[in-house]
């Protein structure tokens, strides 16, 4: 894609807008993006910038135990402490939604996770299948059938 | 050094870096604790490291062209140069570098040289796990590590590979393949800014996704771009090569500029280095090999040039000693 200020290069830089609640996502070369002012974005742990609905801004939930807000998030890119994933949860499923699409960590106990790298390939498709099964019941709870099905086609392909 | 080791697929490769964010359980992150709270997390991390193995250093125990170095060296962010509440773990390789009070508590990174992604993932995981044992990161089931950035968690690790890709960029084919590398979650960058041309030709392909996607996930899908790019750039090569005599030309009259320079600015010196570097990959040079190549490539930085001759010197002697360090190290 074209970077939709100057026309000319690759767009590498996402930029999320939301104007009124309409969400709109730019896509920037990386010069246009600095022009523009668009903070850091040589670093590739750099921030995005998110889009945090005016609804869940009007809220004014403040976290317990830092104080951190939703627009202070809004307005650095950072949250303040662990407990804050818990304070706006909600807020975050979307925008976590959006940018990975996906919004639960995959479960990997840390045991397994040191045997993962000496696991033989079947092993490691026991525990993937084990892994989606788990998926499944996820996402049933949280009634998002259709990608459950998915899920569940992928396990049939392992298991064959 | 990683850098100048040379290794698998060091022709196109030249380097893996993986990093992990950490946060410490209890704390608030970085960027509102005061500066008493950071000390406080350094002092949890030098109590945690083995001290046979790793060091710990205060950043505002190093010198600022020492510390700009460093960022050269691409083992510290540009955001963490002037931190005076930041310290460095590294051992003595420098294989792995961990930034404390950074945007994270921890931002832990391994490098290797050449195409190496499972032994940074292995060195990584086992210095992370060591500290783990005496530190408690701040998890949850939900969300995985839970850090100052939302849109790095879940794994909250990023895999790069730094790649020289002169001949795809001669060819202006690389557009096409960087975005189908996007299509699949893969972002490149250039090291040197946008503009691939005049810099050096070097990218940083990395994962943008960290929710969601196991490691191995993330580490197979980079690997994947990887693997597909290296055999596109040699492909390229090839075809540059065979299709007349610019390309060999190019090569030597960059070689033949180097050694005989009396000033020479940072931007050209990268330049004529790429080109030298695509030569002696490809064997069109063979009386230089390639880790002094990608050594020079770091050295002649301005900071880190600084460091290693151990002198201080305005812009205009800097093109001077730098013109004269590459002629002194390529004869
Ligand atoms: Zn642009
Ligand atoms: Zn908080």
């Amino acid at each position: 894609m074209k970077c939709q200020s100057c026309g000319k290069k690759e767009a590498t830089v996402k930029y999320y807008e939301n104007i009124n609640g309409i969400k709109k996502e730019l896509h920037f070369c990386m010069d246009c993006a600095s022009k523009l002012g668009f903070a850091e974005f040589s670093d590739i742990f750099s921030p995005m910038f998110l889009p945090i609905s005016s609804y869940d801004l009007e809220d004014n939930i403040k976290c317990k135990t830092c104080g951190y807000t939703l627009e202070d998030y809004s307005r650095t890119g950072l949250l303040g402490c662990p407990d804050c994933y818990d304070t706006f949860g909600d807020s975050l499923d979307d925008i976590f939604y959006k940018i990975h699409g996906k919004n639960r960590h995959i479960k990997m106990p840390d045991k397994l996770k040191k045997q993962s790298r000496s696991m033989s390939d079947e092993e490691a498709k026991k525990y993937k299948i084990k892994e989606l099964k788990n998926k499944i019941k996820d996402l049933i709870d949280e009634e998002r059938y259709e990608e459950a099905a998915k899920v569940r086609d992928e396990i049939k392909k392992l298991e064959r | 050094m990683w850098f100048n080791n040379i290794s698998k697929d060091s022709d196109v490769v030249i380097s893996s870096r993986i990093r992990f964010a950490r946060s410490i359980e209890g704390y608030k992150f970085p960027h509102i604790l005061n500066s008493k709270e950071l000390n406080n997390i350094i002092t949890l991390v030098d109590r945690a490291i083995d001290k046979d193995e790793y060091k710990l250093f205060m950043m505002r125990d190093i010198d600022e062209v020492t510390q700009n170095a460093l960022k050269e060296q691409h083992l510290i962010s540009k955001e963490f140069v002037g931190n005076d509440n930041g310290a460095i773990v590294a051992n003595a390789d420098n294989t792995i570098v961990a930034m404390i009070n950074e945007e994270d508590h921890l931002r832990i990174q391994a490098f290797e040289s050449g195409f190496n992604i499972d032994k940074c993932y292995d060195k990584i995981c086992q210095f992370t796990d060591d500290i783990n044992e005496k530190i408690k990161f701040a998890k949850s089931d939900k969300y995985g590590y839970l850090i100052s950035c939302p849109t790095n968690i879940g794994s909250a690790m990023r895999v790069s590979v730094m790649l020289h890709l002169p001949a795809l960029s001669k060819m202006k084919l690389l557009n096409k393949l960087f975005d189908q590398a996007m299509e699949i979650g893969i972002s490149v960058r250039g090291l040197y800014g946008e503009n691939s041309d005049s810099t050096g030709n070097i990218f940083q392909i990395s994962n943008q996704k960290t929710l969601g996607v196991s490691d191995e996930d993330i580490i197979y899908n980079v690997k994947l771009v990887v693997t597909s790019i290296i055999e596109q750039e040699r492909k390229a090569r090839e075809a540059l090569l065979n299709s007349g005599i610019t390309l060999e030309d190019t090569i030597y009259r960059s070689y033949g500029i180097l050694k005989n320079a009396r000033t020479i600015d940072n931007d050209e010196a990268i330049k004529l280095l790429s080109n030298v570097r695509l030569g002696v990959s490809t064997n069109v040079i063979s009386d230089l090999s390639l880790d002094k190549i990608q050594t020079l490539m770091i050295n002649i930085e301005p900071n880190t040039l600084r460091t290693i001759l151990k002198e201080e010197f305005d812009e205009k002697e800097e093109n001077i000693k730098r013109a004269e360090y590459i002629r002194k190290e390529l004869i």
